[in-house]
């Protein structure tokens, strides 16, 4: 007696089908796995027996065998659990087998028969619907994550039983439905709002620019300005996210088992390790290869505060996915890459104490002020086309409110700055003007006389360095988008040199002008 | 061996200091006899017979020192009731010889031995050509170029090393006297985390001062020390730096390039013998040497507790005129500074108000700008658009952040960035931290 069910492996971010058979013989009573198995799927043997046995069904004393394939990927994890009950019972007559051919089944099984959710549904259910299953099998807890996929019923059960009845009746349940329209209409109703931050008008704008061109954003100020404050808002001025953009993001939270019961993420995700994390939950790793932050930070903003009490090496990594928009994880058996689209918003005291250059408050020295922007590599500080200041707010502003522009104010302003953007970039690999390379900033950014006789002066006067400035002019390229300008005016240019990043030392590039 | 490498020879015997050195004068009238006095002979000096004779008959340099508190009140001239001003001497003798005896030190018999090995010939001849290469000259107390100024105070320097390179026109040469006997000098001082205003302020008065031919003196150090320092460089004065290491030592080091030019157009002092490390306790003891080589001390930003204020106490025990440039009430780094003027220190708000009590036939230049209006004198030199006028009529000496001068003005951010741009590129603004203005000075 043959049988054969669907179950899914996760790979990278996207799930391969595995197809599970089983065969059941005379001879000695034993219980066999094969298939390149990792540790959970080997012990997926006792889970198995007894969860049947307490399920109600009599298995004969026969010998069984399981097998996993394609044999050549690793299988992980304990989704296979059900898929290889469910086999079994095939086999030994309990199911129709015919019924398990458009059928994909994932679940974990505890010993009395209960089953558990897992992770990485969603992609498991989407290449599911892409490799033409009508049905999916999945469970309870995580049957929302699966709706979400249209085209394919998905099936929760709550235990095996519920799903030997679900592939034997059709009618037995209805499938689990989520209604996406509604759910991205709440998505947008946003809890955060810029309207709540009084004051700090010049670190908004700044914030403003960099979303336009994406450009990634370096903030100082002392400790209590609210620098956490303005970067959580940041995501809820992005564009809303397109039902592509959210299956992916969604993707990489089911994979991490961070999408609870939400069907979908709509919002962009907002994310900030703690100063104290290790490189491969930053970038993802493991034994069992798992997104890390910047991954679960995609397409949206990765929050790092304090940043320089990060650990240099923690940090250098950053550098690759910076560029890339990905990162690879490669381990002996497989390379595998998730998406890191995030925008980087970095978040620093001006020195140790945090009150720098407030001299009646700060009570650092010249050399440690130095000494603690010194700790942020000159490379990392070169993926930052923006810098701006962040004030202590005094309590009058605090007090003035109502006036502050919402944050649906300021996303309808940079709706025009990104289709210009769109419009410009069309043909080219590039979506945003923070990924202009030298080379495409001559062709996008061109000066006239007077704005290049600007531009010359300023470097001269404050003595700036020559990376600094393909970065003020890609930011004095997003500034006269956001104006709607075909042409880079002078006004746009004084405003990115405001953003500059500060090249050696904090109070640097101005000399000393004394006499 | 000559007189200069006896000299030299006492002033670096381990464990022999300065008033130990005078003490031995005292007996032995000069180095050379000391250097060839008997064992014996030494010894005598440890007789207490021969102490108690000398404590009666005190020195003539240190006399010098006490008496004048004539000078002492001059210096507070406006308000004599600082506590710093001397309870009346009714009898200065007395009080001094009753000084001396208790501050007097007793030669060890192992300062002796330390004075019979050190006698090596070659090894003196050496060391001391070894000054020359490094470009440092030995001048000792009893030298006719040391600085009459200096033996004035209590308890000048035996011997001063001097890194220096004078240039020819200076009316004083080396043979004749070191050059700040004939033009007066002014000390500055202040706190080594200055602000924008302090650095500013502090340039801008010693480059008006040294416009006029006075040296200005300082430590080399961080803060209102550099800015003096580099304030008489820029208008092409001279300017001095007395140094608590040895002065072949550029401490801190990141003023290379300051050390450098004071040697080439001013000259590095120190009573430290070379390769002599920067140590702390050295600084407050180089003080008086900073003091007591000027006229008159100028202090810029000093908070309550500054060493500064050490300085001034110093000076004020010489007799020198003290000036402070006053903060704003509340400004922690201008404490000490308020403090001084409150008890008589000359309140200074424009160069005049140092260079009319230092030289003496001092004609105000109206035609100049005074402290107040050169800003204002500046700006008419331009043609600023009314938004660039507002922007500038906002910012002061201490640096604004571009979003408060936004919120002030009430000038849209951007119309903000653009003004200041233009200000800093016409020079009429500076900008010291990344978008933090205050005027240029
Ligand atoms: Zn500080």
């Amino acid at each position: 007696m043959f049988s054969k069910a669907f179950s899914a492996a996760i790979h990278g971010i996207d799930a391969l089908i595995v197809s599970v058979e089983a065969d059941v013989s005379d001879g000695l009573p034993l219980f066999d796995m094969v298939g390149y198995l990792g540790s959970e799927v080997k012990e997926a043997r006792e889970r198995v027996r007894i969860a049947i046995k307490n399920s109600g069904f009599m298995l004969p004393a026969k010998r069984i065998t399981v097998n996993l394939s394609p044999a050549d990927i690793r299988k992980e994890g304990t989704a296979f659990d059900l898929p290889v009950a469910l086999a079994i019972l095939a086999a030994f007559g309990y199911i129709d087998e015919e019924k398990l051919k458009d059928c994909l089944i994932i679940g974990e099984l505890s010993l009395n028969g209960n089953i558990h959710r897992v992770n990485g549904v969603l992609p498991i259910v989407y290449s599911a619907k892409q490799q033409g299953f009508s049905r999916c099998i999945v469970p309870k807890e995580n049957a929302r994550e699966g709706a979400a996929v249209a085209g394919i019923k998905t099936y929760g059960a709550e235990c095996l039983k519920d799903a030997m009845d679900i592939i034997n009746d059709s009618s037995y349940a209805d499938c689990e439905s989520v209604n996406l329209e509604e759910l991205f209409a709440a998505g947008s109703g946003e809890d955060a709002d810029y309207s709540e931050v009084a004051g700090q008008d010049a670190a908004k704008r700044a914030i403003e620019v960099a979303v336009a061109g994406m450009h990634n954003i370096l903030m100082i100020g002392p400790p209590g300005a609210g620098k956490t404050m303005l970067a959580k808002r940041i995501p809820t001025i992005m564009p809303a996210l397109s039902f592509d953009e959210s299956m992916e993001i969604s993707k990489i939270y089911s994979i991490s088992g961070l999408l609870d019961n939400r069907a979908l993420i709509t919002r962009r995700p907002f994310r900030s390790p703690h100063h104290t994390i290790t490189p491969a939950a930053l970038t993802g790793g493991g034994m069992t290869p798992k997104p890390g932050e910047i991954s679960l930070a995609h397409l949206g903003v990765l929050f790092l505060d304090e940043f320089p009490e990060f650990n240099k090496s923690t940090i250098e990594i950053l550098r690759q996915p910076l560029e890339d928009k990905y990162v690879t994880i490669s381990r002996l058996n497989a390379t595998f890459r998730y998406p890191a689209g995030f925008m980087l918003c970095a978040a620093m005291n001006p020195c140790r104490c945090g009150y720098y250059p407030d001299r009646n408050r700060c009570t650092c020295s010249v050399n440690s002020v130095a000494k603690y922007l010194g700790r942020i590599s000159r490379p990392l500080l070169d993926r930052f086309d923006i810098c701006t200041e962040v004030l202590q707010v005094d309590y009058k502003e605090l007090q003035s409110d109502g006036k502050a522009e919402t944050s649906a104010d300021i996303r309808r302003r940079l709706h025009t700055a990104r289709d210009i953007q769109e419009r410009r970039y069309k043909d080219q690999c590039i979506r945003f003007n923070s990924q202009l390379t030298p080379r495409t900033i001559k062709q996008y950014c061109r000066l006239g006389d007077s704005e290049r006789m600007l531009l010359e002066q300023a470097f001269n006067r404050m003595g700036l360095s020559a990376r600094t400035y393909h970065r003020i002019l890609k930011v004095a390229r997003t500034i006269a988008d956001l104006d709607g300008c075909e042409s880079i005016g002078r006004k746009h240019i004084s405003e990115a040199i405001c953003y500059r990043v500060m090249d050696k030392y904090w109070g640097g590039g101005c000399g000393n002008d004394a006499g | 061996m000559t007189q200069d490498e006896y000299y030299y020879w006492l002033a670096n015997i381990s464990n022999i200091g300065i008033k130990k050195i005078s003490l031995l004068l005292e007996v032995f009238e000069s180095p050379e006899v000391i250097f060839k006095a008997s064992k014996a002979e030494l010894l005598e000096v440890l007789t207490p017979g021969a102490e108690l004779s000398e404590a009666l008959t005190p020195g003539a340099e240190p006399s010098k020192a006490l008496t004048p508190g004539a000078e002492l009140s001059k210096a507070l001239a406006p308000k004599p009731e600082l506590s710093k001003a001397p309870a009346p001497v009714a009898e200065p003798s007395e009080a001094l010889a009753s000084s001396l005896s208790g501050r007097r030190v007793k030669l060890h018999i192992n300062d002796i031995n330390n004075i019979i090995n050190s006698r090596n010939k070659d090894k003196i001849k050496r060391d001391y050509a070894g000054l020359a290469d490094k470009g440092i000259r030995f001048i000792h107390i009893r030298d006719g170029r040391y600085p009459e100024k200096l033996k004035k105070i209590y308890d000048p320097p035996f011997a001063l090393y001097v890194k220096g390179r004078f240039p020819k026109e200076e009316r004083f040469t080396w043979e004749e006297g070191l050059p700040w006997e004939g033009p007066k000098c002014l000390a500055v001082v202040g706190s080594r985390e200055c602000s924008g205003y302090g650095a500013g302020m502090t340039g801008y008065l010693a480059g008006a001062v040294a416009r006029e031919g006075i040296g200005i003196i300082s430590g080399l150090a961080r803060g209102i020390d550099t800015h003096a320092h580099e304030g008489a460089l820029s208008v092409g004065g001279k300017t001095y730096a007395v140094l608590g290491c040895g002065a072949d030592i550029c401490y801190p080091r990141e003023n290379f390039n300051l050390y450098m030019a004071i040697s080439e157009d001013g000259g590095i002092i120190s009573e430290y013998a070379p390769g002599v490390k920067p140590i702390s306790c050295n600084f407050p003891m180089r003080n008086r040497i900073i003091s007591g080589l000027s006229d008159g001390i100028l202090v810029v930003e000093a908070g309550k507790k500054s060493g500064a204020l050490i300085t001034v106490d110093m000076g004020l025990d010489q007799g020198k005129d003290i000036y402070a440039v006053p903060g704003r009430v509340g400004d922690r780094l201008s404490e000490g500074c308020n403090n001084l003027i409150k008890s008589g220190a000359k309140l200074v708000s424009s160069p005049d108000d140092i260079l009319e009590e230092l030289l003496n036939n001092y004609k105000k230049n109206d035609a100049k700008c005074n402290n107040n209006d050169f800003a204002l004198c500046t700006i008419n030199n331009y043609m600023l658009e009314t938004q660039g006028k507002i922007v500038y009529a906002c910012l002061g000496f201490e640096p604004v952040h571009l979003g408060e001068i936004s919120a002030k003005t009430g000038l849209p951010l951007e119309v903000c960035m653009e003004q200041l741009l233009l200000l800093e590129l016409n020079g009429l603004i500076v900008q010291k931290t990344k978008n933090y203005y205050s005027l240029r000075l």
